[in-house]
This record gives C-alpha cells, structure tokens and sequence, in this order.
C-alpha cells in the first residue's frame, strides 16, 4: 500500500481485541458485495487478513490495550491490504509456532506477503488476485489446531 | 460482572470512493450497531440512517466519508465528519431516501451536529 496520496476504500481501526476479529471479517466481505469475487477465493481473503488481524492480538501489545488497523483497496483487479499495529511486532514467544503457521497460511493463499515491522509496531501488507482460481487447500495442510 | 467500559465498542471506520463504500460501510454499523444490542429493527433503522446519510449527493462525491461508531448497552452512536464542503445542519435536515423521504429525524433518537457544525452525531438507541 505504498500508493501515496490514494485514498484507500476502506480504513478501519478497532481494539486489538478476539472480539473484533469478527467484525473485522464481516466488513472486509463487503468487498464481495461489491466486487465480483467468488465466494472460495473470498474465504481465502477473510482467511489471511484475519490470520494477520489474529496476530496482532494474540502477539502485538502483550496484553495490554492497543489497536488493529485494516487498509484495503481495489486496483485494477488487485485487491491490496495492510494490517497494522503500533505494539512491539508479529514475533510470537518462543514456545508458540502459532506465527510460522500463520504467516506459511498467508503466503500461500495471498498474491504476495511483506512483513514489515519498525519500533513504532509492524505492517502485514498483502495482495490478492481477485479472480484467482482457488485450490484444494485445506487448514489442516498447513497444521494447525483446527 | 462485566463493567459499562468493557462493553462499550469504539470503531474508527474510513470509506473512499469506490463500489465498496457503501458495502462495507453497512457492514460497519451493522455489526458495530449489534454489539449494542439493539433489536433488529433498530439496526434496520440504523442502516436507513447511513444509507441516507451516503445517499446526498456531497457526501457522494466525497473523497472519503469517516465515520466512528460506537457500541454501548443499548445505545448506538454514528459521528460522521468531517465532511469538507458539507454543512452537517443541512444534511441533518435534507438527508433523505428515494420513496421513503427523509428519515433520521423519524428513526434517530437524537441527532445534532456538534464540532462546530463539521460532524454529525447520531443516536440510535432501543
């Protein structure tokens, strides 16, 4: 989202709290209502952003209150976002591989992944194609608990 | 027990232009409007209320329409703004749906422009 000066078509900041998980994913699936998406490669999108939305909230703030922010934008076909906190960044403690499944999750179903983390919190931009062809790919190949 | 604080929900939401702007935005004060337990006529009602609100032709051709909306136990608040080139008192009052004509001040329970006159506050409670 490096396209300085456009205005994204949706900005959203909420608590980084399971809470807004949900929500989260029920306002980035307007993109669907208006954009022809089918419904797999949707699920595939809601599954990523809500991977890295996830991330924030289980590793970001270390319990302590903060915010997740989604930017998303259509462009010619594309549809880009970026995941933002402002807490100390995606790395999960050493005990937990929770990080390594999710980020594997999102490079396999998104176009292109970045991670790009600083002091003052980290962005997880990713693309999709919107009218890519969605493969057989299931939770389980990538080993998590459910 | 769960204090008022921690269930109150605040959301900051921006929309640009686009064919999503109205989707997501929906989609926003529908959830957001949930968690304030509202029945669902009242979350209907909140929708009409946005959907008056995106349907003026200066909020639709601005280039991006912010909104944060916030969730308390029976009370549903919208604060739109700023709307540059928007009078929000006008809005207030010309905000309106084809066939169905204008409709905050029958649906919200309050509605005031506050900030100086640049953001609309809007109340939808049980």
């Amino acid at each position: 989202m490096s396209h300085a000066g456009v205005v994204p078509e949706l900005r959203i900041t909420l608590p980084a709290s399971r809470g807004s998980l949900a929500l989260l994913r029920h306002v980035l699936r307007g993109f669907r209502d208006a954009y022809d998406v089918s419904s797999p490669t949707m699920d595939d999108i809601v599954l990523a952003v809500s991977e890295a939305a996830a991330n924030v909230v289980l590793h970001a703030y270390s319990g302590r209150p903060g915010t997740l922010t989604l930017v998303a934008r259509v462009d010619d076909g594309v549809l880009h976002t970026l995941v933002r906190d402002h807490g100390c960044g995606i790395q999960p403690p050493a005990d937990t591989p929770v990080l390594g499944h999710g980020l594997a999750l999102m490079e396999h179903v998104a176009a292109s992944v970045q991670v790009l983390g600083s002091p003052a919190g980290t962005d997880v931009v990713m693309s999709f194609q919107l009218s890519a062809e969605h493969g057989s790919t299931t939770l389980s190949d990538f080993g998590t608990a459910s | 027990m769960i204090d008022a604080a921690e269930r109150e929900l605040t959301i900051q939401v921006s929309a640009g232009r686009g064919e999503a702007r109205l989707p997501v935005l929906r989609r926003a004060v529908a959830a957001t409007s949930s968690k304030a337990e509202l029945p669902v006529d009242r979350i209907d009602d909140a929708l009409l209320i946005l959907e008056a609100l995106l349907a003026d032709e200066r909020v639709a051709e601005a280039d991006e329409v912010h909104l944060i909306l916030t969730a308390r136990p029976g009370s549903f608040e919208l604060l739109m703004g700023p709307l540059p080139g928007v009078e929000a008192e006008r809005l207030l009052l010309q905000a309106q749906l084809p066939l169905v004509g204008p409709v905050i001040d029958r649906l919200a329970t309050s509605a005031t422009t506050v900030d100086g006159g640049s953001h609309l506050l809007i109340v939808v409670g049980v």
